[in-house]
C-alpha cells in the first residue's frame, strides 16, 4: 500500500464541509483502535456504501462485492492499530478494498482459466506469494521510499494527489479547486503515482 | 525522480491509465511480476469516483451488524455482582419453594371427610323460633344470669304487694 506520511504533506486535510472527516469520524477512529466494536460499528454504517460501490464497480456482482465489503471491514479492524491517519480513514478503506476487489477478481480469472494455461508453464497460484504478504511489505518498504519522494513530486501532480488521497474530493471538485479540467486532474494523479512507481522501484533496485 | 522505469512498466502504466479493468494479456503477465505497477493499478483504481449501484432492499440496514459479527474477539458481557447476587437469589428461591412442595407433599395429613350440615328451606327457618330450647326473654332464664345478692333482691322485690293498676279489670 502506497502510505504517505501527514508529516511530508504540503498540506493538511480539510475538515470543513466534509462530512468524511467529520469530528465524529475521527473520534470513531480512536476508539476503534482501542478496541470499541461498537465505534467500529459506527464508521462501517458511514463508509459501507462507499467501500460498496467500490467493489461492485471492479466485480460487477452483488454477491462479489458483498463478500469483498465483509472482507475489507474485517481486515480494516484488524489493522486499525497500525493505522496513523497518513490518509483519510476512507482513503485508507476504499484502497483496502479495492485490493480485496482486485484479488477476487484475479481468482475468479484462475478459476475460469482452461488448464492447458498452467501447464503451459504458468506459475501455479500456490507457489506465487499471497497479496497480503506482500501488501505488508509493500507496506514496511514504501513508506520510508514514498516519505522522501513524495516532496519530489511536480506541485500539481503533489497538489492533485494531496487533495484527492487526504481530503477525498472527487475528481470534479479537485478540478475546480485547482482550476483546470477534470482530465487534467487525472492526469496529475496519474502521472504522481507513476512518479512514486518509479521511485519505488528504483529504491528497491 | 531519478529512477527510470522500465519500458514493460512503462508501457504497463499507460495501459493502466487508459482501462485499469481491461488490460491486455501482456499487461495482466507483467503485473503478476511487478509488484511497483500492481499497487499502481491499485491506487489508481482506489482513487477513481465509483457510482453507486443498486443494491437489494434492506441491504445496508443488515450489513454493519453482519460485520461486526464476524468481528474477532467478540468480548463476553460482563455482569456485575448485583446481578448475579439477585440471581443466586432467585434460584434459591425457587429451590426452597420446590423443595417445600415436595416436603408438603410427604407430610401432608390423610384425606377427611367433612360433613355439611343438611340445608333447611326457608319456610322451615321462618316457622321456627330463634331459641327453640331456651327463651332469653323467660324470667327464669334470665334469673340465672344473676349473681346471688342480685337474685335476693329480685326475690325481695317479688314478695311486696305490688298496688293495682287501673288497666286491670
Amino acid at each position: 500500500m502506497i502510505a504517505i506520511s501527514a508529516t511530508t504533506l504540503p498540506m493538511q486535510p480539510t475538515t470543513v464541509d466534509n462530512p468524511l472527516h467529520a469530528p465524529e469520524v475521527l473520534e470513531w477512529v480512536k476508539s476503534a483502535q482501542e478496541g470499541d466494536q461498537a465505534a467500529f460499528g459506527c464508521l462501517v454504517e458511514r463508509f459501507q456504501r462507499d467501500v460498496y460501490a467500490k467493489a461492485y464497480s471492479i466485480l460487477r456482482s452483488h454477491g462479489d462485492a458483498d463478500d469483498v465489503v465483509q472482507e475489507t471491514f474485517l481486515r480494516a479492524y484488524r489493522a486499525l492499530p497500525g493505522f496513523r491517519h497518513e490518509s483519510s480513514f476512507r482513503t485508507w478503506i476504499i484502497t483496502i478494498a479495492t485490493r480485496q476487489a482486485l484479488g477476487a477478481r484475479e481468482r475468479q480469472r484462475l478459476n475460469h482459466e482452461p488448464l492447458e494455461l498452467e501447464e503451459e508453464g504458468r506459475e501455479h497460484p500456490a507457489l506465487r506469494v499471497e497479496e497480503p504478504q506482500m501488501s505488508a511489505l509493500l507496506d514496511r518498504e514504501s513508506r520510508q521510499l514514498l516519505r522522501e519522494a513524495l516532496p519530489r513530486l511536480p506541485d500539481r501532480q503533489k497538489e492533485a494527489l494531496m487533495l484527492k488521497i487526504h481530503n477525498d474530493w472527487k475528481y470534479d471538485r479537485i478540478a475546480q479547486e485547482m482550476g483546470i479540467s477534470v482530465g487534467s486532474v487525472k492526469a496529475h494523479i496519474f502521472h504522481a503515482i507513476q512518479n512514486l512507481t518509479r521511485h519505488f522501484k528504483g529504491g528497491r533496485a | 525522480m531519478n529512477h527510470t522505469l522500465p519500458e514493460a512498466c512503462l508501457k504497463t502504466l499507460d495501459a493502466i491509465q487508459t482501462d485499469p479493468l481491461n488490460l491486455e494479456p501482456w499487461a495482466e503477465a507483467h503485473l503478476r511480476n511487478c509488484p511497483g505497477c500492481r499497487e499502481a493499478r491499485v491506487q489508481w483504481l482506489a482513487m477513481e469516483d465509483a457510482e453507486s449501484p443498486l443494491v437489494p432492499a434492506g441491504y445496508f440496514d443488515t450489513l454493519p451488524d453482519r460485520v461486526l459479527r464476524k468481528l474477532p474477539g467478540q468480548p463476553v458481557k460482563r455482569l456485575g455482582t448485583r446481578p448475579l447476587l439477585l440471581a443466586a437469589a432467585a434460584a434459591l428461591m425457587v429451590a426452597a419453594g420446590i423443595g417445600g412442595y415436595f416436603a408438603g407433599q410427604a407430610t401432608a395429613p390423610p384425606p377427611t371427610v367433612t360433613a355439611s350440615a343438611p340445608t333447611i328451606d326457608t319456610e322451615t327457618l321462618e316457622s321456627l323460633p330463634e331459641a327453640p330450647f331456651q327463651d332469653p326473654e323467660d324470667p327464669i332464664n334470665q334469673l340465672e344470669g344473676l349473681s346471688p345478692e342480685e337474685s335476693r333482691s329480685v326475690l325481695k322485690r317479688m314478695m311486696v304487694p305490688q298496688p293495682p293498676t287501673g288497666s286491670e279489670p
